[in-house]
């Protein structure tokens, strides 16, 4: 076995970047994954402990550019930040030095910086750019508490995870020479893109200068660009120094107001206008979440994540070139349906919500189910009804079908704009936050988790938030799954109070199908009829679930724009499918209906069908 | 309808659907597609009595539709909708006069 490579020791100079592979005490330097204005970043495997580990080493070079100790310089940064013991703050696990070279090895977050993300991905959402703010403005808190001023936020120094928690890193020009705090600014300033105007007039960093800081990054993240992004130094100086406070609305014109006059608060030039502190900035942060939170809630389910162009909160899809030109159609029919103002307001979900709303007002009942079967309309009836509460009590929606998301906690910790301590200090910080939301509006929040899984065991999250539920009475939850969750969550006690979704009746299918076609178009546009045996035969092939009645519903209308008829017939309710969604197929390979029809087997199909409607048989001969 | 198949036997009526105001196809004769006739002329007789009502016409028997090569009539009884596709169109009166002697309530 031959003996690890060793850092060379003496006075020559080493090759910064050329270390992976080698060790420096306990830390094996795997891989350089960053370089900063002090020095170089390894991801290293601290070999005593076995855990992944940042290690940044200095440049020689820089550090003695600016006439310093390095050694003084880099134990400053680490004793500094190990004051500062908070969740969103990089923790340093330890600094030494080895021959001429010094380290801090510190914790590695596995993901990449915000920065990368926008580069990588677009502008974030409003609501995540937001969550990424708030986060890093704890972390600011606490620094700031500690006497400490970062003095270079930026959307490079604020880490991300796989679970999109954000940690602020890079405290290097937190100290800095002394002569940078105050003087030149070209030499102090942390980088110019998000620098604030005192401190290019060559005043001290403060708190304010690291709010605004945060400003600017957040709106780098809401539009993809730094606030001033000149051509030159000089230019970002003048802009940051003189120029007009940017609306970040003018590069991305649809995003929500309150979004926009933070970014635009905290951008102020003069630092008695930005919010009062970090802890101001949390408290107006959490409320712009709210808001952007309640917004989503309101917008149909399975919108489109993050669009890169920005767009107006919610515009409904618009229907394909068939259907608009053959029936009038200006939105997507059957496809979508508003939560707020859903087409369709009869039975079962009028009584379904009457009861949602009757066992969630009782002040014992922490916890209800809807229960339907996918296709029942359980999302949209879940979301309208958080939609239509979000004016009077703060309501989160929460998909949890999705199996590679972020664990439940963390998720709605940053929903609801609450910073948890740890991992496992997930609950006690969400319970915190809306108990605080409580006192303020009034009136005890809501969280609906739609897509509970059905499989047992439940998920401990989902049992750990009942019981908080039962015992704080700090939060309602309105679980959504399929039938029988409630008796999966009660493990043994009283099941949770469930509203099953029934399928639609087979009278109200017609007036399904007639709702939809009047919201979805022109109001001038001439009418569409059904025939009753074609309301008969989607009866029958949905089992009355409205989400298998909306695909065949939307390929119907797609055959008959195809057939130029505008009377949707038995043939075109028997060849839509309900499994997938015609409206990329060419027409061309739309079925063609057989001659004659209907065959024999189908008439056997729709006397029956009648039969149970009441109605007198196909006539016979006919056609 | 009893009178359907008499009322078909004319040379001018082309074909014949017979359905409900609800749209529901009951009967045809020389036609294709009763089914979508009967759902369209359920819709447009449910609007025409409507309309019946409103112009206080009473209680509507028929209704006509003419253009310039073939005509419509369509004949209402209670819940029944008969739709007549008369061809050439000048020979509606003729069919309209038939089914006014011929069917009763339609006189």
């Amino acid at each position: 076995m031959s003996p690890s490579p060793t850092i060379p020791s003496g006075a020559e100079r080493v090759d910064l970047a050329g270390l992976a592979g080698q060790k420096l005490g306990n830390y094996r330097l795997e891989q350089l994954v960053g370089r900063g204005r002090m020095g170089v970043v390894y991801r290293a495997t601290d070999e005593a402990l076995l855990r992944p580990t940042a290690v940044k080493v200095l440049s020689w070079a820089v550090a003695e550019a600016a006439g310093q100790d390095p050694v003084h310089w880099f134990l400053s940064e680490a004793r500094l930040v190990a004051r500062i013991n908070h969740p969103r703050v990089v923790q340093i696990y330890g600094v030494a030095r080895q021959g001429e070279l010094c380290y801090i090895a510190m914790e590695y977050v596995a993901g990449t910086s915000a920065e990368a993300l926008v580069a990588r991905q677009g502008p974030m959402r409003p609501e995540v750019a937001t969550e990424v703010l708030l986060q890093a403005a704890s972390a600011l808190k606490a620094a700031h508490d500690s006497g400490v001023v970062h003095r270079d936020v930026k959307p490079g120094n604020l880490l991300v995870d796989g679970s999109s928690v954000v940690k602020l890193g890079d405290f290097g020009m937190a100290l800095g020479p002394p002569d940078a705090r105050i003087g030149n600014a070209r030499l102090r300033v942390g980088t110019p893109y998000y620098t604030a105007p005192e401190v290019w007039r060559g005043e001290p960093a403060s708190p304010a200068s690291d709010l605004y800081s945060l400003g600017a990054t957040y709106f780098h993240l809401l539009t993809g660009r730094p606030p001033y992004a000149g051509p030159d130094l000089r230019a970002v100086e003048q802009g940051h120094l003189r120029g007009p406070v940017p609306d970040p609305r003018t590069l991305r014109p649809g995003l929500p107001a309150s979004s926009a006059e933070l970014a635009m608060r905290l951008l102020a030039k003069v630092p008695g206008e930005r919010p009062a502190s970090a802890q101001e900035l949390i408290w107006e942060g959490r409320r712009v979440l709210l808001e952007l939170q309640s917004a989503i809630a309101a917008a149909p389910a399975g919108a489109p994540p993050a669009p890169r162009a920005p767009e107006p909160l919610p515009r409904p899809p618009a229907a394909c070139a068939e259907l608009r030109q053959a029936f009038g159609f200006v939105r997507r029919p059957f496809f979508e349906a508003d939560p707020v103002a859903p087409p369709y307001r009869g039975e079962p979900f009028t009584s379904a919500r009457q009861a949602i709303l009757a066992h969630l007002s009782e002040k014992a009942v922490p916890a209800a189910v809807l229960a339907g079967p996918p296709g029942s309309g359980r999302t949209v009836l879940a979301r309208g009804l958080a939609a239509a509460l979000a004016g009077s009590r703060p309501a989160l929606v929460l998909d949890l079908s999705r199996a590679d998301g972020p664990p439940l906690l963390p998720r709605l910790c940053r929903a609801a704009g609450a910073v948890e301590a740890s991992a496992h200090g997930s609950l006690e910080a969400l319970v915190e936050r809306l108990g605080e939301e409580a006192l303020r509006c009034g009136s005890v929040p809501w969280l609906v988790l739609d897509g509970v899984p059905a499989g047992p065991p439940p998920g401990d999250e989902i049992l750990a938030l009942l019981s908080a539920a039962r015992s704080t009475g700090a939060m309602k939850l309105l679980l959504v799954g399929e039938p029988g969750l409630s008796e999966k969550l009660a493990a043994g006690g009283a099941p949770l109070p469930e509203v099953l979704l029934s399928p639609l009746p087979r009278d109200g299918i017609g007036a399904y199908l007639e709702s939809w076609l009047k919201a979805a178009r022109a109001p001038a546009a001439p009418p569409i009829v059904i025939s009753p045996d074609a309301q008969l035969i989607v009866g029958l092939r949905s089992g009355g679930l409205p989400g298998r009645i909306d695909r065949l519903a939307e390929n119907m209308l797609l055959l008959a724009a195809r057939d130029q008829v505008r009377a949707i017939s038995s043939w075109h309710a028997w060849a839509a499918v309900d499994r997938e969604r015609w409206a990329d197929r060419p027409p061309a390979a739309l079925p063609r209906r057989p001659t004659p029809w209907p065959t024999t087997e189908v008439v056997a199909v729709i006397d029956a069908c009648r039969r149970g409607a009441g109605l007198p048989p196909w006539p016979k001969g006919a056609p | 309808m009893s009178a359907l198949s008499t009322i078909v036997k004319l040379p001018e009526v082309r074909g014949a659907v017979l359905g409900d105001l609800t749209g529901v196809f009951l009967d045809a004769v020389r036609e294709k597609d009763g089914e979508s006739i009967a759902a369209v002329m359920g819709f447009v007789a449910s609007a025409l009595v409507q309309a019946g009502e409103q112009l206080g016409l009473g209680t509507l028997r028929r209704a006509a539709l003419c253009g310039d090569a073939r005509a419509a009539l369509l004949v209402l009884d209670k819940k029944h909708v008969l739709t007549l596709k008369v061809e050439p169109a000048k020979a509606l009166p003729g069919v309209e006069k038939h089914v006014e002697t011929s069917i009763p309530g339609q006189g």
